[in-house]
């Protein structure tokens, strides 16, 4: 039996790393509401790679964000390592941002006055105080060019975002997704802003990174063929989640 | 860490912000100039009146003067406090210099000794400042008789004058220098003052003046333009004896002022009451002043008072009868002694009060203009913060919160604040320190500002004082934080998905 067949074979037996019930989330666009998610239940075990398929605007980014602490539902209740999310203070939150989630967007959404060391540094910087930083700065600037090298980046570690490709931008944008080594990690389209070689790339990369490491992976994405490539995934339809290919 | 290095990167890529630090700069720098000039200003004020006056001055309430001074020097230089004290006479002359300058004058007479006390002696020209005051003629000037003089008298025999600089037209060139002409020492002044009596009777100024001729000696130069423009010197006993207070008359010598310097260390207004009681008593002792007077009057003045307090008691008419008897013996009291004794900031308190205020007033005129600089601020960080929303929520997803980035925005303020406001010294010290030669490269083009002439300085004050410079500075940048405040609740408000989704 692969590793591979072993691995799929355990996520049953993982704990629940994330879970949803009766999660609830609507916007009002002038005088009407729209319900973009209506009684989502989920769970995401430990090294687990979940792709959340769905149209344009079906919801999937908004139930990211909900799972990513990024923002808080109507109703409804999300549970991290058994921990009630939603009971969480702001600068808890912000911490779980920082320590336990990595996000990657489809924008990749790097800061453009920072190079690429910088940007891949910068969950690092917001996690150590200033005398912190300055105490680790070597180790951390050791670690961050080790994933840049890693995710093929070593030759473009001054150069400034607008300065690379969209693959490139990606590539850095899950360097720094990955520099506090993140419990979980979430990919909004990832691929979405890129050609197909490049999309290929990056997800070989997730891919990689699930498998070797067995990073925790949650990807929405609109592409039933990239969603294919995660373990487990799930349809949102009008905003209702339903179980797809597992 | 990531505030830090957000704030150093934004100053140095967001060039809009260098706007907001031209304007911190700019505004330091015009409030540092303006209470540099203007502190300066009061500051050498302030030290011509007390260079002038001596630190405690006891003075007449009347041009008749006040009698027994010398009993009262006596006691006076006796007190531990007290330096050097010396008597001095001002009263109101007319003078006719050479013929050419006729006008109204103070005249003011004073003792060989008067460089103890006072600073005069430094704003002499050609007076030898090491020795006493002798208003002694100059050797080596000729001292012809005017023409037209029908006097008998051998005109080396008239006294030495010391003039204002502004009484003979001196006045400084562009270049800021006296240019003394030397006939000037060969000119007289016809001098006529009007003696008043002790009781300070009706005078008849064409019957009662005194006249005398004098030789101009010196001229001072004090650089306070209403001494200068309006003050001559001569020796003190000449001019007593001129205004009849020498005793020529049968009664006590008398003197209009008495000017005290004290010993280093001590406060003037401590040793001021000392002095007071000290020339009380010599009044009383003297028989100068009734103490049975004075004490009747205080008597009544706290029996009047004693009255008011019970108010309730009182009908209308006794009330308006005790009111009436309070302001009579008030009224007896305040002008009972014939002198006032004063410290040299009491002396001169309307003037430096006035100095005073303007400084206040121009300092928060500018420090409103400076308000600008907030606005300034405000709008800029409110268009960066607008213009880096995206980035503010992707600095939340990946962990800040909204306290740190709230403290981004504050840092970036006072960040412009505080290179603002080294900037602003940095210029402020530029210009402060060569203002008179930007005054003068200025007046190339015909822009005076600064007229010596006007101000009788010889240069435009200017010196940063450090407590002051602080406190400009910390405003700067409280006031370049205060502008930041707005934009900075803003960021930290944003909402991280919202942020992420602007576009």
């Amino acid at each position: 039996m692969s590793a591979e067949a072993n691995s799929r074979e355990d996520a049953s037996a993982r704990p629940v790393l994330l879970r949803t019930t009766g999660l609830r989330k609507s916007f009002r666009m002038g005088d009407s509401v729209i319900e973009v998610l209506r009684h989502v239940d989920v769970s995401v075990r430990a090294g687990e790679f979940v792709a959340i398929e769905g149209r344009s605007g079906s919801g999937k980014s908004t139930l990211l964000h909900l799972l990513g602490a990024l923002d808080v539902p109507d109703a409804g209740t999300i549970e991290y390592d058994g921990q009630n999310m939603l009971a969480l203070s702001p600068s808890a939150r912000s911490s779980l941002r920082n320590v336990h989630f990595g996000f990657v967007f489809q924008f990749y959404h790097l800061l453009p006055e920072l190079n690429v060391l910088e940007n891949t540094l910068l969950p690092a910087m917001v996690k150590h105080s200033w005398p912190a930083y300055v105490r680790h700065r070597s180790d951390l600037r050791r670690r961050a060019m080790e994933i840049l090298g890693e995710l093929g980046l070593s030759h473009r570690l001054k150069h400034r975002p607008n300065e690379l490709s969209g693959g490139e931008r990606q590539r850095v944008a899950i360097a720094r997704a990955l520099m506090n080594s993140p419990r979980v990690l979430f990919a909004d389209e990832p691929t979405g802003n890129l050609d197909a070689a490049t999309g290929r790339q990056i997800m070989d990369l997730l891919q990689k990174l699930h498998r070797q490491r067995g990073q925790t992976i949650v990807m929405v994405t609109h592409d039933a063929g990239i969603a294919a490539e995660a373990d487990r995934t799930l349809l949102l339809r009008d905003g209702v989640l339903r179980s797809g290919r597992t | 860490m990531y505030k830090l290095v957000l704030i150093l990167r934004y100053l140095r890529k967001r060039r809009i912000a260098w706007v907001s630090l031209a304007a911190v700069t700019l505004c330091t720098t015009m409030v540092l100039v303006v209470i540099s000039v203007m502190g300066g200003w009061l500051r050498m004020f302030r030290a011509s009146f007390h260079r002038l006056g001596g630190d405690v001055v006891i003075s007449s309430r009347s041009l008749a003067g006040f009698s027994h001074y010398e009993q009262m020097l006596q006691r006076i230089r006796a007190l531990p406090e007290v330096k050097a004290a010396a008597p001095v006479i001002r009263t109101f002359g007319l003078v006719n210099i050479s013929n050419q300058i006729r006008k109204g004058v103070e005249v003011v007479g004073y003792p060989p000794d008067i460089g103890q006390v006072n600073g005069f002696m430094e704003s002499l020209y050609r007076t030898d400042r090491t020795k006493p005051l002798t208003f002694d003629l100059w050797p080596d000037e000729p001292y012809i008789a005017p023409p037209g003089y029908r006097g008998t008298r051998d005109v080396r025999t008239w006294k030495g004058m010391i003039v204002g600089t502004g009484v003979i037209g001196l006045r400084k060139d562009k270049s800021g220098q006296i240019n003394r002409p030397h006939y000037m020492y060969s000119a007289f002044v016809d001098l006529t003052v009007l003696p008043v009596a002790p009781d300070s009777s009706a005078v008849n100024p064409v019957a009662d003046r005194a006249r005398e001729f004098f030789w101009i000696i010196d001229d001072s130069r004090t650089r306070v333009h209403i001494y200068d423009a309006n003050t001559v010197y001569v020796a003190f006993d000449v001019l007593q004896s001129l205004l009849l207070m020498d005793g020529q008359d049968g009664r006590p010598r008398r003197t209009s002022d008495i000017q005290i310097a004290l010993k280093p260390g001590v406060d003037p207004a401590r040793a001021r009451d000392r002095i007071q009681q000290t020339v009380d008593a010599v009044a009383f002792e003297s028989g100068m002043l009734s103490r049975a007077a004075y004490e009747k009057y205080r008597e009544g003045l706290e029996r009047a008072r004693r009255r008011l307090q019970n108010k309730d008691a009182l009908s209308a008419k006794e009330y308006e009868s005790a009111r009436a008897e309070l302001a009579f013996y008030e009224q007896q009291l305040d002008g009972f002694f014939p002198y006032r004794v004063q410290t040299w900031e009491q002396v001169h308190a309307a003037f430096i009060g006035a100095v005073e205020r303007e400084k206040g007033l121009l300092t928060i005129l500018f420090g409103l203009i400076s308000i600008v600089a907030v606005f300034l601020i405000f709008c800029i960080f409110y268009m960066i913060v607008v213009e880096k929303t995206r980035d503010i929520g992707i600095i939340k997803s990946v962990g800040a919160s909204s306290q740190g980035v709230a403290a981004i925005f504050l840092g970036y303020g006072a960040a412009i604040g505080i290179i603002g406001v080294l900037m602003g010294l940095g210029l402020a010290f530029l210009i402060v320190h060569n203002i008179n030669e930007l005054h003068d490269w200025l007046g190339r083009f015909g822009v005076v500002v600064w007229n010596p002439e006007t101000y009788l300085f010889d240069t435009i004050p200017n010196e940063l004082i450090p407590r002051e410079t602080l406190w400009i500075m910390v405003v700067g940048v409280v006031a370049s934080v205060a502008g930041a405040l707005v934009p900075a609740i803003r960021a930290a408000m944003l909402h991280p998905v919202e942020a992420l989704r602007w576009e």
